[in-house]
């Protein structure tokens, strides 16, 4: 008798085994633990939008900016031109709080720009650089400001 | 190894959040119809509930931190009216269906932390919403400046566990939805088995399998699947036991316009439900009205405080039906809605599963009075969802490819209860 219910136990263990094996399988259970012990969320904001100005969204490049201001100067005007084979990619600006859109594009972030293939877009978004100066700026990207 | 933390104690909120103010204990002072119900009732009851209250409150200037404080405060005193009834029903004798709960949640959230990108309308909608209310903003403030026409409750509830978290980590913010995705679950799962929860188990990890989209990350579709799932849950309540209707039904009929503009329209179909299968005069009549204003007060703010020409995303207008629909375009039209529907078959495959329950529960119980609410509700969505690309003004392929899928998991869950009818009739055992 002892024996059977052992036999029971044992079966019932197993059976929840394997659909836990199932169920982590396809939500990446053990993947997620392993990369969440050792990147902290800033790694992770990193490598999903981005590192310096590497595609798609240089993240790191927007942030080095974005943090060197105060508060109240966080008025950006953010152009991605990157864009993937079947879609243009959403602007990233709800991912840095307080960010607001700089619509006289006074102080300008130009990612994925390269002035031999974007001519035609640059002149889309009513962008003369000639009236802007370079502040910073990464291979591809760079921070302009409007010259007074 | 900080996040973990905070991720189990954000999970620990939900479960303390869901466990309150309506429980076994509680509901002896409330209604006869809320004693002895399953735990799982409890939980969808009180998260329709905190959702009502949430509701509620965001178009007030009250802060997220003080609501949350008062929330918690109130249900830990009555935790301390319940303490040691809580923990002999909550640990001993609902420990194993608790057990794996907690471990299928802990499970999505890990997933969602460790991914942290977010969709196309995540960032360029809900976000911006979330990001006000977070940094203290209001309803009637800097919340709805950008994208009015779009509802707010999501995003509300996002900034307020957000706000409300260990680390302050926007993704904590969002685990709520995959909560009430995982409580939706057990609530269908619920229906097939009582006891054994290795079955119940199984379901729900079928149904995570059929469901879990990780490209909706941020998306408000998951809070309209659950809240009809609930609706579901409460309809197969009422044919299973022949009892009256829940009444906490009507908070998912209140709270579906303030999560996506399509949940006016399946607040409305669900309510036309509600009223050909609610008995009683009073409630039948009652319900639906209560309904109704919440749409019209939602619809006079799109009007006339915001000053929008509708209700919705776009305007339809009389040329769009009548001028440019021939036969041959119409045909096309239905032919192309068709096409990506199927294709979206292959996104979702619980789509596939509903097929196959649709066609199984109508060959085997010749349209039963039983399944008549979910077969309405499935006709009402069709006409639903034909109507809207049919009368798009935007490209169509574009409209289908980037929504046809989303719509239609967002009313899936509902069908899975005909498979439980058809299994409480004997067709077969589980």
């Amino acid at each position: 008798m002892n024996l059977k219910n052992s036999i029971l136990k044992f079966k019932k263990i197993l059976l929840f085994g394997i659909i836990f094996l199932l169920f982590s399988t396809h939500v990446n259970f053990f993947k997620s633990i392993y990369l969440l012990s050792f990147r902290g969320y800033e790694e992770r904001m990193l490598r999903t939008y981005g590192w310096g100005c590497d595609v798609p969204n240089a993240y790191q490049f927007i942030k080095n900016i974005i943090e060197s201001v105060p508060d109240e100067e966080k008025n950006f005007y953010i152009h991605n031109f990157h864009t993937t084979i079947r879609y243009w990619l959403p602007p990233i600006d709800s991912i840095f709080l307080g960010l607001k859109t700089d619509e006289t594009k006074k102080k300008l972030i130009l990612l994925h720009y390269y002035k031999e293939h974007h001519g035609v877009e640059i002149e889309k978004i009513n962008v003369d650089l000639r009236e802007y100066t370079k502040i910073t700026s990464a291979q591809g990207c760079a921070y302009f400001v409007k010259n007074d | 190894m900080i996040e973990y933390l905070a991720i189990s104690l954000q999970l620990v909120i939900f479960v303390f959040l869901s466990f309150f103010p309506i429980n076994n204990f509680t509901a002896s002072y409330l209604s006869k119809s809320l004693q002895k119900l399953n735990l799982i009732n409890y939980f969808v009851i009180n998260n329709l509930f905190l959702m009502t209250v949430l509701l509620i409150v965001s178009f007030t200037k009250l802060k997220i931190e003080y609501v949350f404080y008062i929330i918690i405060l109130t249900y830990f005193i009555l935790l301390l009216i319940c303490l040691k009834d809580f923990s002999k029903y909550f640990v001993l004798v609902n420990l194993p269906i608790v057990g794996i709960f907690l471990i299928i949640n802990f499970a999505l959230f890990v997933d969602i932390a460790r991914d942290l990108h977010l969709a196309w309308d995540s960032l360029t909608l809900w976000k911006i919403k979330a990001n006000s209310f977070y940094l203290g903003g209001n309803y009637f403030g800097s919340v709805t400046d950008l994208h009015p026409q779009y509802p707010h409750l999501g995003s509300y509830i996002w900034a307020f566990f957000w706000k409300n978290s260990f680390l302050e980590f926007e993704y904590l913010g969002r685990l709520f939805s995959s909560y009430l995705h995982v409580l939706s679950l057990f609530a269908i799962s619920s229906c097939f088995v009582n006891k054994n929860y290795l079955i119940n188990f199984l379901i729900v990890t079928l149904l995570i399998i059929f469901t879990y989209d990780p490209t909706l990350r941020g998306y408000q579709d998951i809070y309209i699947f659950s809240l009809i799932a609930f609706f579901g849950f409460f309809i197969y309540q009422k044919i299973k036991s022949d009892t009256e209707i829940n009444d906490f039904i009507i908070l998912i009929l209140i709270i579906l316009p303030w999560i996506k503009n399509e949940g006016v329209f399946y607040s409305i179909f669900l309510t036309i439900i509600y009223f050909i299968f609610q008995k009683q005069l009073i409630k039948r009549c009652l319900f639906p009205l209560i309904v109704f204003l919440g749409i019209l007060f939602q619809f006079y703010l799109n009007l006339f405080y915001f000053d929008l020409n509708g209700l919705f995303q776009f305007e339809v207008s009389p040329s769009n039906i009548l001028d440019d629909q021939s036969f041959f375009t119409l045909f096309s039209k239905i032919w192309n809605i068709l096409f990506y529907t199927m294709h979206a078959f292959f996104k979702n495959p619980i789509l596939i599963i509903d097929l196959l329950i649709i066609v199984a529960c109508i060959y085997f119980t010749k349209l039963h009075k039983d399944n008549l609410p979910f077969l309405t509700f499935l006709v009402l969505n069709i006409f639903f969802i034909v109507g809207i690309y049919v009368l798009t003004p935007y490209d169509l392929k574009w409209h289908l490819q980037s929504s046809v899928d989303r719509l239609l998991l967002q009313t899936s869950g509902m069908y899975i209860y005909l498979l439980a009818l058809l299994k409480d009739k004997k067709f077969f055992d589980i």
